[in-house]
């Protein structure tokens, strides 16, 4: 009980009132610092509550799912297997911070109406090809679960991966129509300083939902292999274990990103020229 | 390069549009070849109705300032150095009938607006 209330109570309410108090001044800069973005007067409220905005959200959106992984300490076989898991709520951390972009409204256009003349790709906010990363994941997953039935024959994982691969498609297909909206949100200042802070911000929402995307990828390949690999000896096993270590890590890195809304680089479309930090 | 839009102005907005896009052609400040953002992306951002920016659009490109490349996009043509110096005296021109029109309104003689004219000249830029 103890576990539970603590993990799967204490902690994700802890972080939600956390989310609602931040950014701190500090987290601000220190974002900033991170996407290349000079805090000044003129932009650090944009800064502020964007940020702010996104926090909320995905705090809020993955609060009613926290308790589901740590359900088996009370209740060991009440609570499928498939629930019983961290997957789901970090899946709606995620979601929530997209919905948060997606919902963000632009701001009202000036008297005299301002804007760049410099357009706007998705490919402009990432840097390389790290969009089809996610893909080449889902056809690895999608291999391995087509492999399934002859590699692993007596599995019962299967069904399992299938699902997870569903739904990572699914989550792939969102990020992708959620990164090209953040993009295609209007952008009215002639302010340098602003221009640039929106660059960061979308970039950051950009790399927030390939973070998704990827996350999606790799938990569709670790269930899809779980499911076309038998247990192994020997070095097969330790290749196995590291093939674990690395999408944990993978995993993790990810995470971090979304977490704390960095970019995964991006083109600098406004420089700031002579900026006055705030 | 910033564009700005004034809906109070007394020319239409697409007037506006085009003739800041073609400035910025003429001085070079928008070379050949550079991309300039889509109808809707920059309709979206001015808070304008899509058909003012296709307007705009459609003229500078009768006029040979852009050249639309299928879905590539819109980008700046290859106006030559002459082509330049046209664009920037057709622009000149229209700054000077609206300055004179708006010194007639206040019931100028030409003499007196010729010479404030030339005073503005003298002055340092800013």
């Amino acid at each position: 009980m103890y576990w539970f209330l603590f993990f799967g109570l204490v902690v994700p309410s802890a972080f939600l009132v956390l989310a609602f108090l931040s950014p701190t001044q500090r987290q601000v800069r220190r974002w900033g610092a991170v996407c290349d973005v000079v805090v000044t007067t003129s932009n650090l409220e944009l800064i502020r509550s964007h940020l702010c905005r996104i926090r909320r959200f995905r705090s809020v959106a993955a609060f009613p799912f926290w308790w589901l992984a740590v359900a088996p300490t009370v209740a060991p076989d009440r609570v499928p297997r498939v629930l019983a898991t961290p997957t789901i709520a970090i899946a709606a951390y995620a979601v929530g911070g997209l919905i948060g972009e997606l919902t963000s409204k632009p701001p009202p256009a000036d008297s005299v109406r301002q804007a760049s003349l410099v357009p706007r790709k998705v490919g402009d906010f990432h840097g390389g090809r790290l969009r089809l990363i996610p893909w080449v994941l889902l056809a690895v997953a999608a291999g391995l679960l087509v492999m399934a039935p002859s590699t692993n024959p007596n599995g019962s994982h299967q069904r399992e991966g299938a699902v997870a691969l569903f739904g990572a498609i699914v989550l792939c297909a969102f990020a992708e129509f959620a990164s090209r909206r953040i993009v295609a949100r209007p952008q009215r200042s002639g302010d340098i300083d602003v221009l640039a802070a929106d660059d960061g911000l979308r970039a950051a929402g950009v790399a927030t939902a390939l973070s998704t995307a990827g996350l999606a990828g790799l938990m569709a390949v670790g269930y899809t292999g779980a499911a076309a690999s038998q247990i192994q000896r020997g070095w097969a096993a330790f290749g196995q274990g590291m093939a674990a270590l690395v999408m944990y890590s993978l995993g993790i890195g990810l995470l971090c990103t979304i977490v704390r809304q960095e970019t995964w680089g991006y083109r600098r479309r406004h420089r700031q020229t002579n900026p006055v930090p705030a | 390069m910033i564009i700005r839009v004034d809906p109070a102005h007394r020319e239409p907005p697409y007037q506006q549009v085009r003739l800041q896009i073609l400035a910025a052609v003429a001085s070079s400040e928008l070379p050949t070849g550079t991309r300039l953002p889509t109808i809707r992306q920059l309709a979206d951002d001015l808070d304008l109705a899509a058909n003012t920016v296709a307007r705009a659009y459609r003229e500078l490109e009768a006029d040979g300032v852009i050249e639309t490349r299928g879905r590539k996009g819109t980008f700046v043509g290859r106006v030559a150095k002459p082509g330049r110096a046209a664009i920037r005296a057709q622009r000149l021109d229209a700054l000077a009938a609206e300055c004179v029109a708006e010194a007639r309104r206040l019931g100028a003689p030409g003499a007196e607006i010729a010479a404030a004219v030339a005073r503005a000249l003298a002055a340092p830029a800013t």
